[in-house]
């Protein structure tokens, strides 16, 4: 008896006890504190209505953005430029390189407005369900009650928005020519008389990160650039513009750090999770057209997917290349109360109190102690789409732009199809992602092909990948064949799939690699197979060379024992200060310190321009993961947990083998990472990319000083 | 109250070591949970250091319960109610003991907390009503800690030093020395053999069967 119970602990608490990082001592309290924690943080969040008619809304496939034309940039008030105060318009902040200097042309110039206009994620109609999945009562603007049974249309949501859509506009990049955007704040403006409900900057501020293009501080956006210049404060107000000069240049003009896939998001400090959540997210592919390596011709180069058309005035489009923006959202029941520490920064909402008002618009709650994860998932800002694809292969560039769910993607078939996970009678946090695929079954593969520093060394099959949030991976599926090798016929139905379970921020419940639940399956996007389509594209081998991966010193041990070390942990200091690095919390003023080191130095994190180092990022446990995003560079893993990994990475992070600009953190784990930090000087930052922990306090400020 | 010499000693001493560790845990849990950030590192030693600070304010309250018991009840040997009411009594003695360190803890962190907020102010886009807000927030968190942290306290006092009692044989001894219930006459008398083979629903008849053999004491 006591054996067998001793080997049921051994073989299921024990890897439990280990994946959360329960398994010591100091893990056993922090199982208790984390337990305890939850009952003191009661948290209630709405159920969204059932959207009643899925993959009916076409995948919306961004188009690029088109440039201002010359005579367009010449009538902006003032012209960008490489002069003192140029950069923005508080007339205090140059461009710290021009592109001249590098050798490189002028740049094409953008212009993007932050807009407050709507949005909306679905045009089907919706049943209002309660969390066991009954029908509920649901409410208008005018607080009109309509009884429970009801089928309702959505009332779009109030979003601010890079050009007032979501995602926002997608800028086609090349390496070779630079990019000035021009970013003026309009939230001031409200011509639509909307209800801007309850999150988000309260004061409307806004502050650009292109993630992670190798920028100068002053383009970066960044907290710790923020306040200490440029604007001094968490953001651009309403009127203020700035110019971010993005010069699509390598860091240190290496060939081999150039990456492939940038998105741009809001970070003024302390909301950036509740300005992303609200819309401001926007799409940054960068091709690499030296020799035609990878420019959006497949006729050239790797001949990866993609068939590109020129524009007169520079821009391009690149057919059967496709960014999938993946972001989840919860919509407002009517019913569920609006409490949050930030209550008193709303007053118009009068909180803490219910908003039937607001019914069917998204809700965001900005400091929940599980992390805020929705229970709609949506692609390209709409909510289970359907993509009619030829019969081809497609280059999908994945990112994750939410605010703190982990997806895990799988093609997978269904004979019966989608069905509501209340009619498959679940409720409560098994009703997130409203559809499952009972008889779902892996179809195809993906062929990875790229992270989030760019192409791979070599391409990766993968039955199914990891999508933290900001992450990218970019894949190629093939359309015209399945896993087994029968060919597909027009009209098949493939559907791209999320088989994570994530039912708070804080890790997730089931997937692959932790306890994997095979009835959570939940379609996402519905592909339908249409008619054959030319393809010169090749699938890269497992042998075909991608990019060669940035050299490692090899004296990187020695270079390690001299290491700077992070520990990102969670604990309270106070009011909503509750994620911390090194046990302190984020000081936008003054760059952090580090652990005591192997040589027993606790140094600033200051590196000279120029340099490489290591640095060593942890998770300091309680059962939470953490996307941990450097600023500025890509870095190469090391080790994990100790193992060095620079050669065969472990099965739980196979592309730990690339360049990525964002540490995956399991709970206990310990990664160390190698990068350099070139070009510029100045102030950058760290932080976990889940965005209310950003937004409260895990972050910290480094900066690169003049060699 | 009771002297020194009248303290029961053997009974008292585990029962607030099992106190202590026992509520401690619960108090470095919470603060583990909602305490100050500088004070939630290395759990695990943090509790065993606790635990043997505090050991002594345990064990004043459980000499306490238990004169208050044996006054109540005499020296013993008690009846199976009795070792329950003496029991309580000393739960609700270390339950005491652990609430007031709950909130001494809650009161130290939330001065930490404020210190923390203070300095993040130079920055922040909270006004002066926000942080009230936050000041507000965080003073009804460590309230709540407070309560939970004494229900869990109260909760595995009950267990485990019902547990403790349990493995003494249902006994509860309040008398001094080494056996005022127990005369060593009894103890003496009883074949080692017998001890062993004892089981605890019997043990309350051995003294009673061991004594009529055995002559009395001389002192």
């Amino acid at each position: 008896m006591l054996g067998t119970g001793l080997a049921t602990f051994g073989g299921v608490g024990v890897p439990y006890l280990s994946a959360k990082g329960w398994l010591s001592a100091d893990g056993a309290f922090a199982a208790v504190s984390t337990a305890i924690g939850d009952q003191l943080f009661t948290e209630v969040f709405p159920t969204s209505p059932l959207i009643l008619d899925p993959f009916v809304d076409e995948l919306p496939v961004p188009e690029a953005l088109r440039p201002l034309s010359p005579d367009a940039v010449s009538k902006l008030k003032p012209p960008p430029g490489p002069g003192p105060g140029e950069q923005n318009s508080y007339r205090n902040e140059q461009h710290q390189i021009w592109p001249s200097t590098l050798g490189l042309p002028d740049p094409i110039v953008y212009e993007i407005d932050v807009l407050v206009r709507t949005h909306s994620f679905t045009s089907s109609q919706v049943l209002p369900i309660d969390n066991a999945g009954n029908p509920t009562v649901s409410f208008d603007a005018d607080l009109n009650r309509y009884p429970a049974g009801t089928k309702r249309s959505l009332p779009p949501s109030t979003i601010y928005g890079f050009n007032g859509t979501f995602p926002g506009p997608m800028i086609n990049a090349e390496y070779g020519k630079p990019a000035l955007v021009r970013f003026s704040n309009h939230l001031d403006e409200n011509p639509m008389g909307l209800d801007r409900q309850d999150f988000g900057s309260p004061v409307w501020q806004f502050l650009t990160h292109l993630h992670n293009g190798h920028t100068a501080p002053e383009s970066d956006g960044n907290p710790h650039y923020a306040i200490t210049a440029g604007p001094h404060a968490h953001g651009f107000f309403p009127t203020d513009w700035v110019d971010q000069l993005y010069l699509n240049h390598p860091a240190g003009g290496d060939e081999t750090e150039k990456q492939s896939f940038f998105w741009f998001h809001d970070h003024t400090m302390d909301f950036t999770g509740a300005n992303v959540y609200k819309g401001m997210v926007g799409l940054y592919p960068i091709y690499d057209p030296k020799d035609g390596t990878d420019m959006g011709d497949e006729r050239q180069g790797l001949r990866l997917p993609g068939v590109r058309t020129n524009h007169a005035d520079g821009s391009f489009d690149v057919k059967y290349d496709i960014p999938l923006a993946i972001y989840d959202c919860r919509l407002d029941d009517g019913v569920t109360l609006h409490h949050d520490i930030h209550d008193d920064q709303f007053p118009d909402a009068h909180n803490p109190r219910t908003h039937p008002e607001w019914w069917g618009m998204t809700f965001h709650r900005h400091f929940p102690n599980h992390g805020f994860v929705g229970d709609i998932f949506t692609v390209n800002g709409t909510a289970y789409p359907v993509l009619q694809v030829d019969r081809r292969k497609y280059r999908f560039r994945f990112l994750d732009c939410s605010v703190s769910r982990i997806y895990e993607f799988k093609m997978m078939s269904s004979t019966k199809g989608p069905k509501s996970a209340v009619s498959l009678g679940y409720s409560d946090d098994e009703l997130d992602g409203q559809y499952r695929i009972p008889d779902g079954q892996q179809c195809m593969q993906f062929t990875e092909i790229a992270t989030d520093g760019g192409l791979l060394p070599f391409a990766i099959k993968r039955d199914s990948f990891e999508l933290w949030p900001a992450k990218r991976r970019e894949v190629i599926i093939d359309f015209t064949r399945y896993l087994d090798g029968h060919p597909t016929t027009k009209g098949d139905v493939v559907y791209l799939t999320n088989i994570m379970k994530m039912e708070d921020g804080r890790m997730w419940d089931s997937s692959s690699r932790f306890s994997f639940d095979p009835d959570y399956m939940v379609p996402m996007v519905k592909f339908v197979i249409g008619d054959d389509a030319p393809d010169a594209s090749v699938l890269p081998g497992p042998n075909k060379k991608l990019r060669d991966l940035p050299p490692l010193p090899a004296d990187w041990r020695t270079l390690a024992q001299d290491r700077k070390i992070f520990e990102v942990k969670r604990g309270s200091a106070g009011g909503e200060i509750e994620w911390l690095i090194n046990g302190v919390q984020f000081d936008p003023e003054n760059v952090a310190r580090s652990l005591k080191n192997p040589q027993g130095k606790s140094p600033l994190a200051l590196q000279p321009r120029g340099s490489f180092a290591v640095w060593e990022i942890r998770n300091g446990g309680g059962g939470w993961v953490h996307p941990f995003h450097l600023h500025m560079e890509e870095h190469r893993t090391l080790t994990r947990n100790g193992v060095d990994v620079t050669k065969n990475p472990l099965p739980s992070h196979p592309d730990d083998r690339s360049r990525e600009d964002l540490v995956a953190l399991d709970p206990g784990e310990s990664v160390l990472v190698y990068r350099g930090f070139r070009t510029f000087v100045g102030p950058y930052v760290a932080h976990c990319h889940n965005l209310l922990h950003e937004d409260h306090a895990m972050m910290f400020a480094w900066s690169i000083t003049p060699p | 109250m009771t002297g020194i010499r009248q303290v029961p000693w053997r009974t008292a001493l585990p029962l607030a070591l099992v106190a202590a560790l026992g509520s401690e845990f619960w108090v470095v849990a919470v603060r583990g949970a909602v305490g100050a950030t500088e004070r939630t590192s290395e759990p695990f030693a943090q509790w065993v250091l606790d635990s043997a600070v505090v050991l002594p304010a345990y064990l004043v309250a459980v000499v306490v319960a238990l004169s208050v018991a044996r006054r109540r009840y005499g020296p013993g040997p008690l009846a199976p109610r009795q070792v329950v009411g003496s029991l309580l009594m000393v739960v609700l003695a270390a339950t005491l003991v652990a609430a007031v360190l709950l909130a001494v803890d809650a009161v130290v962190d939330y001065r930490l907390q404020m210190q923390n907020l203070g300095r993040s102010s130079a920055h922040g886009s909270c006004t002066d009503a926000c942080f009230a807000q936050q000041h507000r927030e965080t003073i009804v968190l460590q309230v709540k800690a407070v309560g939970l942290g004494t229900v869990l306290a109260l909760v595995s006092n009950v267990v485990l030093l019902g547990v403790l009692v349990a493995l003494r044989g249902g006994r509860l001894d309040l008398s001094a020395g080494r056996s005022a219930a127990y005369p060593a006459h009894a103890r003496v008398a009883v074949p080692r053999h017998e001890v062993l083979r004892v089981v605890p629903g019997r043990v309350r008849e051995r003294p009673h069967r061991a004594h009529e053999g055995v002559p009395p004491p001389s002192g």
